[in-house]
């Protein structure tokens, strides 16, 4: 054992090329300042290990999705409702533009805009398509009629 | 008094008040972003982990690239330093841990990549004690002795590998390696034992 401590002498006075360190810590901090990460992380776990070290910001992002969710429960019982003057429900869509589609291949070649009707609510955004066949073609929220 | 191997690797940079702050106050400054402070740590200890990571995988480039993104991930992770090990232990362990998960990921066996001997081993008193012995090591060359060193170490297994860079090589107590490698320090005594034993079967007339 005593030739054994002995032979491994030489591993302590194995050396890099001479200059090797004096240039090794700038390499490193130049690596940090370039932002380089040492792990194969996807971007989640990478999120994850921000919001793990900072909890500031998780409570923050915490804050953000629950509020979104609470915004979500909240406009849900509005769509289930059936109610179709005020909802969101778009199954009565298909009737309007069954009913707007035969109105205008009776008129003729040129549409004249025509208005759909799909129940949209007061709080709805109204779509506007100004592209394609129905150019000038307007969605507003009313109730269920189909305009000619 | 010359500090022995053992003293010079495992003891942190004196402290003479003026000049060296502790590793505490640079760890505190870096982490607030100083960026100096932390280039100050990675001077302190760039040597010893480099040796560290070289000595477990014997290869000049795999131990260059592990050493720096040990420093990089210690930099990462300085958030998570709670500084109940000293910032010493701490890098260390990193540094282990990611040299030991490299090797496992490692599918063959690499060939070697060995550095020089510096000339200061004509100096060191276990290498003359050696080398004055009448055996058959004595008529080899340095190169060598080096290299049937390096390729018994690499027939270790990874951590009995570690285990004895840790103590043979760079001095560490049991107990500091049990700190490193999250082990009892009986589990280092053991696989320091049988590292050992495994080593004197493979250098065979080396070592007799």
């Amino acid at each position: 054992m005593e030739s054994l401590r002995k032979l491994l002498a030489i591993k302590r006075h194995e050396s890099p090329p001479p200059g090797y360190f004096a240039t090794f810590s700038a390499k490193v901090i130049a690596r940090i300042e370039a932002g380089e990460s040492v792990d194969a992380l996807p971007w989640w776990r990478r999120f994850l290990l921000i919001l793990a070290a900072r909890p500031s910001l998780a409570s923050g992002f915490a804050l953000i999705v629950g509020l979104s969710v609470l915004g979500a429960i909240g406009v849900a019982p509005a769509v289930r409702s059936g109610d179709l003057e005020g909802d969101l429900m778009l199954g009565s869509a298909p009737v309007a533009i069954q009913a707007a589609l035969g109105g205008w291949s009776e008129r003729g070649a040129t549409p004249a805009p025509e208005t759909y009707y799909l129940g949209a609510s007061s709080v709805a955004p109204v779509l506007a398509r100004q592209t394609g066949p129905f150019e000038g073609f307007v969605l507003r929220p009313a109730s269920l009629s189909v305009a000619h | 008094m010359k500090a022995s191997a053992a003293e010079r690797a495992v003891a942190p940079p004196p402290d003479d008040g003026a000049s060296e702050p502790d590793d505490s106050v640079l760890v505190r400054k870096a982490r607030d972003g100083d960026l100096n402070a932390y280039d100050e740590l990675v001077r302190r200890y760039q040597e010893r982990i480099y040796a560290t990571v070289y000595h477990m995988t014997a290869h000049h480039e795999d131990a260059n690239d592990l050493a720096q993104e040990t420093f990089i991930k210690a930099y990462q992770a300085l958030g998570s330093f709670k500084g109940e090990a000293g910032f010493f232990t701490w890098l260390y362990r990193i540094a282990v841990n990611r040299t030991l998960n490299f090797l496992k990921s490692r599918k063959t066996r690499h060939h070697l990549s060995l550095n020089d001997v510096d000339a200061r081993i004509e100096h060191d008193p276990d290498w003359i004690a050696l080398v004055s012995e009448r055996t058959p090591r004595r008529d080899l060359s340095l190169a060598e002795l080096q290299k049937n060193l390096n390729i018994a170490l690499q027939k270790l297994s990874d951590v009995h590998r570690a285990v004895v860079t840790l103590h043979d090589i760079q001095g560490f107590s049991h107990e500091e390696i049990g700190r490193i490698m999250d082990c009892s320090s009986g589990t280092v005594r053991s696989r320091l034992h049988y590292a050992r034993q495994q080593l004197q079967a493979h250098l065979g007339p080396y070592v007799k």
